[in-house]
């Protein structure tokens, strides 16, 4: 396990398998954090917009890539969460 | 007095991991690749944004109807089998992880921990898709199909076309795998592996959403 993390990549591996569980946990169970359906929607969305944001960064290797191509990735994960949000809380 | 002697390179034999000949004077730290490179080909990224941009429309489509009917949808999204869609996540995670991790043993010549770290991913697209196949089966025994409602036709349309995706990388990772067998040089595949790996990876981001969306916030 502590060779996993040894590096970047391992670190973000591990983060992304924490992530999973929190976000199953907000899905399961969103009257624990006490603030109803609209937090429990955000939180969920927000976290699985994160992880593509890392899969992206660091799995496809965008983090060195030229700017425009940077841009557009992020630009897509960004409305793309945004409009997921809106559809489910407005 | 006796002189010391240098320390002599001690290494494997191939068949138990190690290197042999120009392969074993390769780095086994990772390569990573010089600011501003495009991970394969700038073509590429053009499929890859349209294909993700079509889940996308039909994702944010699934969050429209369901505004006319959240009940309904948080109802049948209960009738999903949760805890697999959530190991298939975990599944899918990990192949990318594998992925990444053969693609630095490739770049460093590492040609038998590439062909590993590959045969790893493809078992976890078997568990994936052997997992997909039991909610299937689970979900049409209960009388759940594409027609019996608006949640259940996009969650078919949805996984469906996941699941072709699934296989279509799957078979993409065999032939990496074949071009690690036949010892490739790097710089002769660099832009078809690296694309084999953007393209599992977008696979991965997409059943991340998936996941999102349809099992857990439209149950919450």
């Amino acid at each position: 396990m502590i060779a996993i993390v040894s590096d970047r990549i391992g670190r973000v591996f591990a983060g992304l398998v924490v992530a999973t569980c929190i976000t199953w946990w907000l899905g399961s169970g969103s009257a624990w954090i006490g603030g109803g359906f609209e937090l429990a929607a955000t939180l969920t969305i927000l976290i699985a917009f994160v992880k593509i944001a890392f899969i992206g960064a660091d799995f496809m290797e965008l983090r060195a890539a030229p700017v425009i191509l940077r841009t557009v990735f992020f630009g897509w994960v960004t409305a793309f969460a945004v409009a997921a949000t809106a559809m489910v809380v407005v | 007095m006796t002189q010391p002697r240098p320390k002599a390179d001690v290494e494997l034999p191939e068949f138990l991991g190690g290197a042999t000949g120009d392969v074993a004077r390769a780095p086994r730290r990772a390569v990573t690749p010089s600011a501003g490179h495009i991970p394969g080909e700038a073509g590429l990224w053009i499929f890859l944004f349209g294909d993700m941009t079509i889940f996308a429309a039909i994702m944010l489509a699934f969050l429209w109807d369901r505004r006319a009917d959240v009940e309904g949808f948080e109802e049948a999204s209960h009738q999903l089998i949760q805890p697999i869609g959530a190991v298939n996540t975990l599944v899918l995670l990990l192949s990318s992880f594998l992925v990444v991790r053969a693609l630095f043993a490739h770049r460093a010549a590492r040609y038998v921990t590439a062909r590993r770290m590959i045969v790893g991913a493809i078992v976890c697209a078997a568990v994936f898709a052997g997992l997909k196949a039991v909610e299937y089966y689970s979900e049409i025994s209960a009388g759940h199909t594409p027609a019996t409602g608006q949640f259940f036709t996009f969650y078919f349309i949805l996984t469906g076309l996941h699941l072709v995706h699934v296989i279509v990388g799957t078979a993409l990772l065999a032939a990496w795998q074949l071009m690690c067998l036949r010892r490739r040089p790097w710089s002769a595949v660099q832009r078809i592996v690296e694309g084999i790996a953007c393209y599992w990876h977008m696979v991965d981001l997409l059943w991340v959403a998936i996941f999102a969306i349809v099992y857990l916030v439209s149950a919450e």
